[in-house]
């Protein structure tokens, strides 16, 4: 058992960490070249994205494989207002989250009854619609051209200037997910992932409270997606493909789901690997695919969980 | 539209509906006793299809070579598999799913970049058997007769499976380790082996199917994905692990897929998908499936 003084102590160096890094990040632009912060930039809207879908992965302990409906929603939401309505910036994003979370809703209502490998293959049967129909409606979404050419106004169209906006964005979403997961409702969620019976016992309605985190979570994706959007000037089929959401998945488990920040820290490595990879050779899928392999069997509880297990208190639930 | 036209549609569908048949029969059976869902196997037809190019040249195009193939080719690639279970696999089936799906999504992409690099990045196709070369006639209906030894091989390899499951010791051992695991290894049979047979058997049916597509189409390292979803999509309409669903879930594909290109070719794979929609909201187990709802 840490004394309550440790703990305090562990706090304040946690707290100390988060304001170097909140600096680091803001002093990125001052230094870094424009293709670094093109780089962070991407890094930061995935982690929202990965961020997003630890709250159905490793909160909710469901596998979802089909979070990139979400995403591709969010972004060709904002798409279509923007470029086939002709809206204004700040509605289309207003648009994106919602639309994103009302497909939640759909997709939430039939599949978080059930769980495992069933809740896996739901999820990813309904985001693969949501591929489809923007892969092949011409009319609207544009099929696999996709919608280009996104106006963006003028204050944000500078590297630096969108580079804060997104970092932001991730922020307010962060400590907005922080503080749902420390409510009674986020307790209540981990509650049932350890064990679902006991939490039906004490009177709550399970399901509702898991749909509900399914919706929140697709919210969140649904800004991700917008951001990407957004930075493209684009959205394109891809958003939603089913690979998509395999690689987010990925991000989270080699973040470690069991830990806040994980997700970020996996999200950041996967993309920059996969930029960095592809520079030196055709075959980096080879590579990726030689590194997941090998985390699932080596550190199943992530890379953050693994450096918590060994230097932090308290143990990471590995799921 | 003239009735040949429609026949000749209809078994353009029905050929594309036996590979993705022979692609979900193994998910399915796989996804039945082990429980898992098997992300590599569209990566299994692939390597199924460029070593069938591989034998098939090593032994010259001639029809006798071509046989050989179809019995070697499969089992190579059904027995790499079979290792990659072994050494992989099986310590997770009693884990968390997402550990396994995420394990076989990793084979899956590094099957890519090895069938890349061994047969490299132009797109290839098996030299056509001397003895389907020529046309078959039905009806008035021209049809390539290799198209039709496709579809015959579909019902062989159906019925074969079929046997196997419902009428030899072995299948009953394999649905008595389906249903239950302990109860299974308590009457002393060796439960690991039983799945790495399945495992490889289900590997071993997608590598048929690699194998019977390879003189018909040019095959690319990502063949897979797209054959490899449409098969998870045929899983899914036929409710897991259903064999006979598995089967008529794929005619149902294949022939959405011909005819839906007839009326709206832009929406020809949206409609497999639309197809899916209807089945989850009126039964998200499928067709064939049982109920897995949880309260």
């Amino acid at each position: 058992m840490p004394q309550p003084g440790e703990k305090r102590k562990g706090r304040t160096t946690l707290w100390v960490l988060i304001l170097i890094i909140l600096a680091f990040l803001t002093l990125l632009p001052v230094w870094a070249p424009k293709m670094w912060l093109h780089m962070a930039i991407q890094v930061l809207i995935v982690a929202l994205f990965a961020m997003s879908l630890n709250m159905i992965l490793g909160r909710a302990g469901l596998p979802s494989f089909g979070h990139a409906a979400f995403y591709a929603v969010g972004g060709y939401t904002l798409a279509l207002f923007v470029v086939r309505l002709k809206a204004p910036l700040i509605l289309g994003l207003a648009a994106a989250p919602l639309a994103a979370a009302l497909l939640a809703v759909v997709i939430g209502y039939f599949s978080v009854r059930l769980s495992g490998i069933h809740f896996a293959i739901l999820t990813m049967g309904f985001s693969q619609i949501v591929w489809a129909i923007a892969h092949k409606w011409y009319g609207l979404t544009g099929g696999d051209d996709g919608i280009t050419g996104i106006p963006i106004p003028a204050a944000i169209q500078g590297a630096k200037a969108y580079y804060y906006v997104v970092l932001a964005v991730l922020c307010a979403c962060l400590a907005l997910i922080r503080i749902i997961q420390g409510s009674a409702f986020g307790q209540t969620i981990v509650a049932i992932r350890e064990n679902r019976d006991r939490v039906t016992f004490s009177g709550l309605k399970v399901w509702h409270h898991q749909l509900l985190n399914f919706v929140i979570a697709g919210f969140f994706a649904g800004i991700a997606g917008s951001l990407l959007a957004i930075f493209n000037r684009a959205v394109f089929p891809e958003f939603g493909y089913w690979t998509t959401s395999a690689s987010v998945v990925l991000m989270c488990i080699l973040g470690g789901v069991g830990v806040f920040i994980g997700p970020l820290v996996g999200a950041a490595i996967i993309t920059l690997l996969e930029h960095y990879i592809s520079l030196y050779t055709f075959y980096w899928q080879l590579i990726l695919g030689l590194l997941i392999i090998l985390f699932v069997l080596f550190m199943p509880g992530g890379i953050s969980g693994f450096f918590k297990d060994r230097f932090g208190s308290g143990t990471a639930p590995h799921r | 539209m003239t009735g040949v036209d429609v026949l000749s549609q209809f078994m353009s569908g029905l050929t594309t509906a036996m590979i993705y048949f022979l692609i979900a029969a193994g998910l399915t059976l796989i996804l039945g006793v082990l429980k898992i869902m098997n992300f590599a196997q569209g990566g299994i037809y692939m390597l199924g299809a460029y070593t069938t190019y591989s034998f098939v040249k090593l032994f010259g195009g001639t029809d006798a070579g071509f046989w050989l193939t179809l019995l070697i080719a499969p089992t190579v690639v059904a027995a790499f598999f079979c290792l990659l279970e072994v050494f992989l696999l099986r310590w997770f089936y009693e884990k968390p799913a997402l550990y396994i799906l995420l394990m076989t999504y990793g084979i899956l992409i590094v099957t890519y970049d090895l069938a890349r690099m061994l047969w490299g990045w132009i797109i290839l196709t098996a030299p056509m058997p001397p003895m389907f070369q020529q046309p078959l006639e039905i009806f008035g209906l021209v049809f390539p007769l290799y198209n039709a030894f496709l579809i015959v091989m579909g019902f062989f390899v159906f019925s074969l499976i079929w046997f196997i499951i419902h009428k030899t010791k072995l299948g009953k051992t394999m649905r008595a380790a389906a249903d239950d695991r302990e109860m299974t290894a308590a009457l002393g049979i060796n439960v690991p082996w039983v799945f790495t047979g399945v495992f490889g058997l289900g590997a071993w049916i997608a590598a048929i199917g690699g194998a019977l597509v390879a003189p018909m189409a040019g095959m690319a390292a990502d063949m897979g994905v797209e054959a490899g979803i449409i098969a998870f999509v045929v899983v899914v309409i036929a409710g897991l692990g259903s064999l006979p669903g598995a089967l008529l879930a794929s005619f149902l594909v294949g022939e959405v897929q011909a005819f839906g290109i007839l009326i709206l070719p832009e929406f020809a794979i949206a409609f497999t998908y639309l197809v899916m929609v209807v089945v989850l909201i009126i039964r998200p187990w499928g067709l064939f499936g049982k109920p897995v709802v949880i309260k």
